[in-house]
């Protein structure tokens, strides 16, 4: 079974890129041998009342039977914006949202921030998964209404050790780090917590690029196929799972990057 | 990619979409009742491995050899040009003849993966166009040059035009004039060769045949593409860490389809992914993964496959 865990639906606003609609993602779906993906709204993360784009992903999914058993909806919270509570209780009870997608950049907040806090807290305590972006796009072509996290800059990209607050605040929520770029460097401390950590890293960034070794560094089962459709090409991270050897990665545990590990992060 | 069949029933009845469904049923109910077309049947490896490759940008060195070579093979990667350069601050011509001498060495000691292209400082014309014959008499088929000098500089014209004599590719690092660039200008030298610069000095040597190189690393391709198009003797490359989903398909727009390269530039996934997931045809992609490079090159005289 082929489930991705980081694809989206819907536009970015500062570039074209076409699969865009739940309907031409299951085309793409279907063309590479895929059987679910965990979506979000992705200008969604754009309104500054993101539980719009919530609704709007929701009644996607629901205007065609197709679409049904293959695609997951995680929800995008802010917890900086009003009413973000009765947000979050809606989309994890009423609208069956199996995760959460938090944009700490693009809302303009920090790790620390109690709301995130209290946000991450809920989700741990219902079981969800939360997931964070390394980044959306390679800030070294991004537009400039983007946001100002500009690489080789005094305010760069993120890189691993930039999630590592959250995780020190509540290091037993369940944590999705997506399109990792950049340094994976932590600092010993920052590393054992990690290790201890639920956690799964999705393979489409392009810090994914000695899979084996990673492995061997973070265990197996910390590790699951992503695309960061529409943003990226749709097979390069599933090419660095396919690629491993059997010496480096036995069928069983392909099957766990597959699908295994994040079905089990996101309950199902 | 050998996924395991799933009953597909069974697995959404205890997905969200399911608890959704029960939640929106009257929704879904009335939603059109379309059957699900046959899912495909893709085996990613064996695409990967189906076609020949030839590498046209990577850098390597005695650290990494091995490694570069082992994720050639995972890839099918038959062949890898190396394009090692000199970094700023500049040193001199000493600097370059040392990787110079690294490239010749790469080469003699593994003839059937590394082609390499020689490194030049065009600031020191004489001794760059004398450093270009040793590295020709030492078997290196072209010639790479970083951000030393603009590829439009005048200094660059006695290199152009010995690279037409030699019929050399002439391969220089790009970048492109973006908002990184104009908003932050950090990282990129004043001298970088944007698609701009290579439009001055291709159409001042329209017998010489220029590459730009890495058109997915931190360069706005759609940007370069606009450029580029329409001047006949610039080639693209690629590569190489930005695989944005349309980067392929757009340079297949703007460009002749036997003037684009594969390259990684140490970006292996990245570059082989986002060609076959791309909307070329088989021919394309054989064309683009090794025969457009292998056709330049016969042009010279060279072969190299």
């Amino acid at each position: 079974m082929l489930l991705d865990l980081n694809a989206y639906v819907g536009h970015w606003p500062f570039q074209q890129f076409r699969i865009t609609t739940c309907e031409k993602l299951l085309g793409k779906m279907n063309e590479y041998g895929a059987d679910v993906s965990v979506v979000s709204s992705l200008h969604g993360l754009f309104y500054k009342n993101v539980q719009s784009a919530n609704e709007e992903l929701i009644e996607e999914l629901g205007s065609n039977r197709r679409f049904r058993d293959r695609f997951i909806p995680f929800a995008v919270i802010n917890p900086t914006y009003g009413a973000w509570r009765e947000d979050f209780e809606t989309c994890t009870t009423k609208l069956g949202m199996k995760g959460l997608r938090l944009y700490p950049k693009y809302h303009n907040y920090k790790l620390d921030e109690p709301n995130l806090i209290e946000l991450v807290k809920r989700a741990r305590d219902r079981g969800l998964p939360v997931a964070f972006k390394i980044r959306m796009v390679d800030s070294r072509t991004t537009s400039w209404m983007d946001i100002p996290y500009i690489f080789e800059s005094p305010q760069q990209e993120w890189d691993l050790k930039d999630v590592m607050p959250i995780i020190r605040a509540v290091p037993d929520a369940k944590y999705i780090i997506l399109n990792i770029a950049n340094s994976m460097v932590l600092s010993p401390e920052d590393q054992a917590l990690l290790l201890k950590t639920d956690f799964i890293f999705d393979t489409s960034g392009k810090s994914i690029n000695n899979l084996a070794g990673q492995i061997k560094t973070y265990g197996k089962t910390k590790f699951a196929w992503g695309t960061h459709s529409p943003i990226l090409d749709y097979l390069t991270g599933l090419l660095r799972v396919e690629s491993l050897r059997p010496t480096e990665a036995d069928a069983a545990t392909k099957e766990l990057i597959r699908s295994g590990n994040a079905k089990r992060m996101i309950g199902i | 990619m050998k996924a395991t069949p799933i009953n597909r029933r069974k697995f959404v009845t205890n997905t969200a979409l399911s608890a959704m469904g029960l939640m929106l049923g009257q929704k879904l109910l009335g939603a059109a009742a379309e059957t699900e077309p046959a899912r495909g049947s893709y085996d990613l490896m064996k695409e990967v491995l189906k076609y020949r490759k030839i590498d046209t940008h990577t850098h390597a060195n005695p650290n990494n050899f091995s490694t570069v070579i082992d994720t050639a093979d995972r890839l099918g990667i038959q062949k890898m040009v190396l394009v090692n350069h000199a970094y700023p601050p500049w040193g001199g011509m000493d600097v370059y003849r040392a990787i110079n001498d690294g490239i010749i060495a790469a080469v003699k000691k593994y003839p059937d993966r590394f082609l390499g292209y020689f490194t030049l400082n065009p600031t020191f014309p004489k001794e760059s166009l004398e450093e270009m014959k040793r590295c020709l008499d030492q078997g290196l088929v072209g010639c790479k040059v970083y951000t030393e000098v603009k590829i439009s500089d005048p200094l660059y014209n006695p290199i152009i035009e010995k690279c037409i004599e030699h019929k050399l590719i002439v391969h220089v690092h790009s970048e492109c004039d973006g908002y990184f660039r104009r908003m932050w200008d950090i990282k990129i030298a004043p001298n970088a060769s944007l698609p701009e610069d290579y439009v001055i000095a291709a159409r001042r040597y329209p017998e010489a045949i220029f590459e730009y190189a890495h058109i997915g690393t931190g360069n706005d391709f759609e940007w370069a593409c606009k450029v580029l198009t329409g001047t006949p003797n610039i080639y693209v490359n690629a590569g190489a860490s930005d695989n944005e989903e349309p980067l392929i398909d757009t340079v297949l727009k703007y460009f002749d389809e036997d003037k684009i390269f594969f390259a990684s530039d140490g970006s292996y996934y990245q570059s082989i992914g986002k060609i076959l997931a791309s909307r070329a045809t088989d021919a394309q992609r054989r064309k683009i993964f090794s025969e457009n490079y292998i056709n330049m090159m016969k042009k010279g005289g060279r072969h190299v496959a």
